[in-house]
């Protein structure tokens, strides 16, 4: 025999409705036991979304750096750059190797600085335009301003190489397209197209680079540089979450790095403590949630034994008996969640504006998604649905003669 | 207050069951009730009144009767409600206690009419009306005419979209008579229908009742300590007798009185 869901359904809301009051206050009740835990809930979602996302903001938190320059395989590094935390990896030249001198059009003096080889997609360029070929460059704002460029001029880059007893020097003209705030990096870097860097890596160690027309140590003779080796990297996580967990790989290679993990792994860890706070809370309102929802519809069947019981005399199973405080409870705390939800989204901004600035936080401390107060319905429904278990037992039970015999 | 007189006896059995046996240990007296009835034999159309004294069993028997609850013994339990002459036996599911079985042909067969009315408090009269009918497998419109119908011949038109605590015990009996007849049983059990209200009101229920029946053909079993009131509208009077005994207290159906048999 197929349960009459609907039947079911219109008979339970039609009693509910019928006793309101007892009703309207289990419905309070559910509200009152979810509201916290949604505002609390939202508080630490907002909170650690808070710390990540101006984490996640600042690029140098995604940056592993390799503290000293090393011998790395094309292999180990393939494979690195298959790892799914990788965001951005570019191989970098030896330190060395990698520095150069800056000369602006109308500066007498020179500005040491380093190369680091950048393209489409570099965290430090913020969306702006990447150094292409091996005659273009992007300046950090201190670089700038120590040679007096700015973007759309030329700079001129110095370059010595010492070959046995030889020192030679050559200039190369390259074309500023971009400047990178200070606030984002404080040093005088200059970032050029890997071309560019290995160009110049090649020249220093004594190479002839043809495609700029520099000649190899030993004037005439063509020398070609052979299998380049692999330094050091620019590498940078893909979230501020995988951070700590490349940062381990590379430790477990071997490798010293530097990162900023410890910022990421303290909000990390402010997230940890805060889930479970609020499981331990949501469990005990969870718990006391079912009890008073179940004991009073275990009670609500003995005190409505003798409908129920003229429900089975009228053609109800037994089965469909023992759904009705189930569905019961589903509507009570469907409504009581429900309330609940709407609460709390309209406390979101009051709570935003009395913890403007707190502890450093800036933008949504308290934040919730449609999604979670949806999952917070349908569980609490469902646990609405699990409170009325007992009570369809006891209801279940229920002889249909009980309704014809009434004391 | 009109009286109903009786009518000729129609042939067809509608309900006929043999060999009851039904044992209770009372707690509260500490001794064992027994119910036997030997033989009964219902016809269509016809009027029975189950008496007795308090305790005799007349709640029990109409609980075998409409499929409520399992006795003890049973040799014989055959219903005939279709008037094409099927027979249902439902000795095996009522002893076998198979209760979907015997609910799904309790709701499509038989209406009740309990001593309080028993009305759903949370839905109107017509809806309770209307829940008996779809309960027996009856939906669409007609269902909603017929109970119209229905209520205006017992005076309850205008009750129709008041919830039960808004009537008064009379009109409260009438909802519950129109409940009963709402999915057009052919056997209606009424558990002392009258007994909760004044002589007047009982009197309009039970011309209401008697009507209805009379209206759709159906049978009407009723159990009653009010003799005097079931003779008077045509009721046929079946007597629980009861003897004690050492081993507690026996009921037993007796027999018809030769003159009625004969009539």
């Amino acid at each position: 025999m197929s349960l009459r869901l609907g039947l079911l359904f219109r008979l339970a809301r039609r009693d509910l409705l019928h006793g309101w009051q007892a009703a309207g206050c289990l419905c309070i009740a559910v509200t009152v036991a979810l509201l916290p835990l949604l505002l609390l809930y939202a508080l630490k979602f907002g909170v650690v979304n808070n710390m990540i996302s101006s984490l996640r903001d600042d690029p140098r938190v995604r940056e592993i750096r390799l503290m000293r320059d090393t011998e790395l395989t094309e292999a180990w590094f393939a494979d690195l750059a298959d790892d799914p935390r990788v965001a951005f990896l570019l191989p970098r030249a030896r330190y060395l190797a990698g520095s150069v001198r800056l000369r602006g059009p109308d500066s007498r003096s020179m500005l040491d600085s380093r190369m680091i080889p950048s393209v489409t997609g570099d965290p430090y360029l913020a969306g702006g335009p990447a150094p292409a070929g091996l005659s273009e460059a992007v300046l950090t704002e201190r670089a700038a301003i120590e040679t007096g460029v700015r973007t759309g001029g030329t700079i001129t880059f110095v370059i010595l190489r010492t070959v046995g007893e030889q020192r030679e020097s050559l200039r190369h003209e390259v074309t500023v397209v971009g400047t990178i705030p200070r606030d984002l990096l404080q040093t005088d870097d200059v970032f050029v197209a890997p071309e560019l860097e290995g160009a110049i890596e090649r020249w220093r160690e004594g190479f002839a680079v043809p495609e700029l027309g520099w000649e190899s140590a030993r004037a005439g003779t063509r020398l070609d540089a052979g299998a380049r080796s692999i330094a050091s990297f620019r590498l940078f996580a893909r979230d501020v979450r995988d951070v700590p967990g490349l940062r381990d790989r590379l430790l477990q290679d071997g490798l010293d790095v530097e990162t900023r993990a410890s910022a990421v792994e303290t909000a990390l860890e402010i997230e940890t403590g805060l889930t479970w706070i609020f499981f331990a809370i949501s469990s005990l309102a969870s718990a006391g949630f079912l009890l008073t929802l179940g004991l009073h519809l275990a009670a609500s069947v003995v005190e409505k034994s003798r409908e129920l019981s003229l429900l089975r005399l009228l053609g109800l199973s037994s089965a469909e008996i023992s759904l009705m405080p189930s569905l019961q409870g589903m509507m009570i705390a469907l409504t009581g969640s429900v309330a609940a939800a709407l609460i709390a989204l309209g406390l979101q901004p009051l709570i935003n504006r009395g913890l403007e600035g707190l502890a450093g936080l800036s933008g949504r401390i308290s934040e919730i998604a449609p999604h979670h107060l949806l999952v917070a319905t349908l569980t609490a429904t469902a646990a609405g649905a699990a409170a009325g278990c007992l009570a369809g037992y006891r209801a279940a039970r229920l002889e249909p003669t009980k309704g014809l015999r009434h004391d | 207050m009109t009286e109903v007189p009786s009518e000729s006896r129609p042939a067809r059995p509608i309900m006929a069951l043999g060999g009851l046996e039904v044992a209770r240990f009372d707690a509260s007296r500490q001794a064992w009730f027994r119910l036997s009835v030997p033989e009964l034999t219902i016809r269509a159309g016809e009027r029975i009144c189950l008496v007795g004294r308090s305790g005799s069993g007349k709640t029990t028997l109409l609980e075998v009767l409409g499929l409520l609850s399992c006795p003890d013994a049973l040799d014989r339990y055959d219903l005939s409600p279709y008037g094409d002459g099927r027979l249902l036996s439902v000795q095996e599911p009522i002893l076998a206690g198979q209760a979907t079985v015997l609910s799904a042909i309790r709701s499509r067969t038989m209406g009740f009419v309990l001593q309080d009315g028993g009305l759903l408090p949370y839905l109107s009269v017509r809806d309770n009306a209307l829940l008996a009918a779809e309960l027996a497998g009856q939906r669409g419109r007609e269902i909603g005419e017929r109970i119209e119908a229905l209520a205006a011949a017992m005076g309850i038109e205008r009750m129709l979209d008041r919830l039960p605590a808004g009537l008064s015990g009379g009109q409260r009996q009438r909802s519950a008579v129109l409940r009963a007849m709402a999915s057009a049983p052919v056997i209606l059990l009424a558990d002392e229908p009258t007994a909760a209200l004044d002589g007047a009101t009982a009197n309009e229920v039970m011309q209401v009742m008697v009507n209805a029946a009379k209206a759709t053909g159906a049978t009407l079993v009723m159990v009653s300590h009010n003799e005097d009131l079931a003779t008077r509208y045509g009721f046929t009077v079946r007597r629980l007798e009861t003897h004690t005994g050492s081993g507690g207290e026996t009921s037993t159906l007796a027999p018809l009185p030769q003159q009625v048999q004969s009539a």
